[in-house]
């Protein structure tokens, strides 16, 4: 008797069972709805937040990881019941819709399209039958309604980031020289993809603003219609590898890209005048009150205001940028927090002294004064609405 | 040369080996799908590790500017006193000047009082002129002149340009107080007055003061010259909370 359909009974088995132990995930509700309920309201009262924020209602939306924000929503998902749920939620606290993808489609963007509004970008994986590799989608909702934009379409890989880039993983077999893949956020086709020829490289997405390089230049293009906005010769900088991420996140430090180059390793770019704004920056951030860029970099912490220098002031080398808002900019080092006033360079009185509790630093400050707060697994949201009792 | 027993034994472990193999893939696919892992097509924007909360706020813990030192040239009023006033400063910030002319006085009343003891340390955020001037301020203090001087670099209120704060015109300021000019040009390039004064420039940045005029009275920042019944009520809350 021959042993291969043997074995083969035997294998199938082994997957039926193993299958069966991980148990059926549950189908996702793809579509944008409502929420059953209100965000859960924290207990504030073993929390320290900075001074501006106390008095104002906190919740926790559950987010698993930090939000992405854009006109007055933060959106981000959460692991829950073997699916991914994303929840966008305004600054009141108010949660605008919810969309549910498989568990490991966890991958999304929030950009803007050629109008200026907002939108929140989600993948989707799928596993046809008999094929070999999964199938990723996008689909564009309007970040505030959850309104379909555009989409689902197919892009070559999960989410790569910053912005609308895609792009196949580094353990894919089929990988060639040119992976990455941007979108138009207006329509969802490819504005721009490497490929193995032109050594074209796709760096990010920034809210309109595509950047591409090639060995000796960095060009910018407007996502919509690919068209050219300006050029950076690379001569000084060698080639450009990576884009990096600030701490505060793309829409934090919107207007501004940073990269890493061969011999700068943090080219901090001004993104509408095509212009290098420093070449050895750690992170970056803009006040959204006051328009002042602070830039942590190899000598310091520096700020400018419509191109004029205000302060710089010596760190340490652990020195990190939590947040920026408000005309405060927030330092962390080591175990300890710093703010200063971003006009004058001030340490500024953040904190009320004689309150207790696990002092929180804010990750992120909108323009209006609601803040994300990271505390532990939690990412959470201070938002405009006072407490309950709270003056003001 | 193979028998059929050595083909036999060879496929005794191929089978268990094959389903092992697959057990481990698929428990670990398993695994990394229920955890919402990255996989191959997971997001590519993780989420930072949680990051503990900070222990303290810095900026706050400014009574830690006070030395209390009896051998400090740079001070005045006892070492005990119920009250300490830190000031940090710069000989090329004008509103440094104008704070010596108005409340300088005013606070010397509650030096002269014992109930005050007061602080000096330079931070030269303003540049190498300022360092200069400090250097210059603690080669006259190590000839008992510090307040004296000081004044003088402030005289009516108003701080000296950058060329007037040159080696040569410091010197000469020095002699027109009366002091040693050649101990005066000798302490003024010492290396221990260089140290001095980066440590009391270094103690200032570290507590957060980058700009100047900046102070500290009874443990609690003032930023900036304000008036001067700003600093007396302070001094009377922080004096009635020492008592």
């Amino acid at each position: 008797m021959s042993r291969g359909p043997h074995i083969l009974a035997i294998l199938t088995a082994v997957l039926v069972a193993l299958t069966g132990c991980a148990g059926a995930a549950p189908e996702p509700v793809r579509d944008p709805h409502p929420a059953d309920g209100p965000l859960p309201v924290v207990d504030t009262s073993a929390l320290r937040p900075p001074t501006p924020f106390t008095g104002l209602r906190m919740v926790d939306p559950g987010w698993s990881v930090a939000p992405q924000y854009a006109d007055g929503v933060f959106l981000a998902p959460a692991a829950r019941e073997d699916l991914q749920r994303f929840t966008a939620v305004d600054v009141q606290g108010e949660v605008r819709w919810v969309a549910e993808r498989p568990a490991d489609s966890t991958g999304f963007a929030v950009t803007a399209d050629a109008d200026g509004r907002a939108l929140a970008v989600l993948t989707d994986v799928h596993r046809p039958a008999g094929v070999a590799s999964d199938k990723v989608t996008a689909t564009a909702y309007e970040l505030a309604t959850g309104d379909p934009v555009w989409g689902p379409v197919e892009v070559p890989g999960p989410h790569a980031g910053p912005g609308l880039v895609f792009a196949r993983s580094s353990d894919d077999s089929a990988r060639t020289s040119g992976t990455r893949t941007v979108l138009d956020p207006t329509t969802g086709r490819v504005l721009a993809s490497e490929s193995g020829t032109s050594g074209q490289r796709v760096l990010g997405e920034y809210h309109g603003t595509v950047l591409v390089t090639d060995d000796r230049t960095l060009t910018a293009l407007n996502a919509t219609g690919g068209q050219e906005l300006w050029q950076i010769p690379l001569a000084e900088h060698g080639r450009v590898r990576t884009a990096i991420h600030p701490s505060g996140a793309a829409a934090a430090a919107e207007g501004l890209a940073l990269l890493e180059a061969e011999h700068s390793p943090g080219l901090l770019i001004d993104l509408r005048k095509g212009s290098i704004l420093n070449e050895t920056a750690r992170d970056a951030a803009v006040d959204p009150g006051t328009g002042t860029v602070v830039v942590l970099d190899e000598a310091g912490l520096h700020a400018t205001r419509d191109g004029q220098h205000l302060w710089s002031l010596p760190v340490t080398d652990d020195t990190r940028l939590a947040a920026l808002g408000g005309a405060l900019v927030y330092l962390r080092e080591g175990g300890a927090v710093r703010v200063h006033n971003v006009i004058t360079g001030e340490v500024a009185d953040a904190y009320t002294p004689a309150m207790a509790g696990t002092i929180l630093v804010p990750a992120r400050i909108t323009a209006d004064g609601a803040a994300v707060f990271t505390e532990g697994p939690r990412h959470l949201l201070a938002t405009l609405v006072p407490e309950p009792g709270a003056s003001g | 040369m193979s028998t059929g027993n050595d083909s036999r034994k060879k496929r005794t472990w191929v089978v268990p080996a094959v389903l092992v193999a697959v057990a481990v893939l698929l428990v670990g696919t398993v695994i990394v799908s229920a955890l919402g892992g990255t996989g191959s097509t997971g997001a590519a924007e993780p989420s930072a590790p949680a990051e503990p909360a900070p222990t303290r706020v810095e900026g706050l813990q400014l009574s830690e500017a006070e030395r209390h030192d009896p051998e400090d040239l740079l001070a005045a009023g006892p070492v005990d006193a119920p009250v300490t006033l830190v000031v940090f400063s710069d000989y090329q910030c004008p509103f440094c000047a104008r704070w010596s002319e108005e409340t300088l006085p005013l606070m010397m009343e509650h030096v002269d009082a014992g109930d005050l003891r007061i602080e000096w340390r330079d931070v030269n955020v303003f540049g190498p002129a300022s360092e200069r001037a400090a250097r210059a301020s603690y080669a006259a203090a190590r000839q008992g002149a510090f307040w004296e001087y000081h004044d003088a670099l402030f005289e009516g209120g108003h701080k000296r340009s950058e060329a007037q704060l040159s080696e040569e015109a410091l010197t000469a300021l020095a002699e027109e107080l009366g002091l040693d000019p050649d101990q005066f040009s000798e302490d003024m390039a010492s290396e221990q007055t260089a140290e001095q004064i980066a440590t009391n420039e270094q103690l200032g940045l570290g507590l957060g003061a980058y700009s100047t005029p900046m102070f500290v009275l009874g443990g609690q920042p003032i930023v900036g010259a304000q008036p001067s019944p700003v600093f007396q009520e302070a001094f009377d809350q922080a004096l009635a909370a020492a008592e």
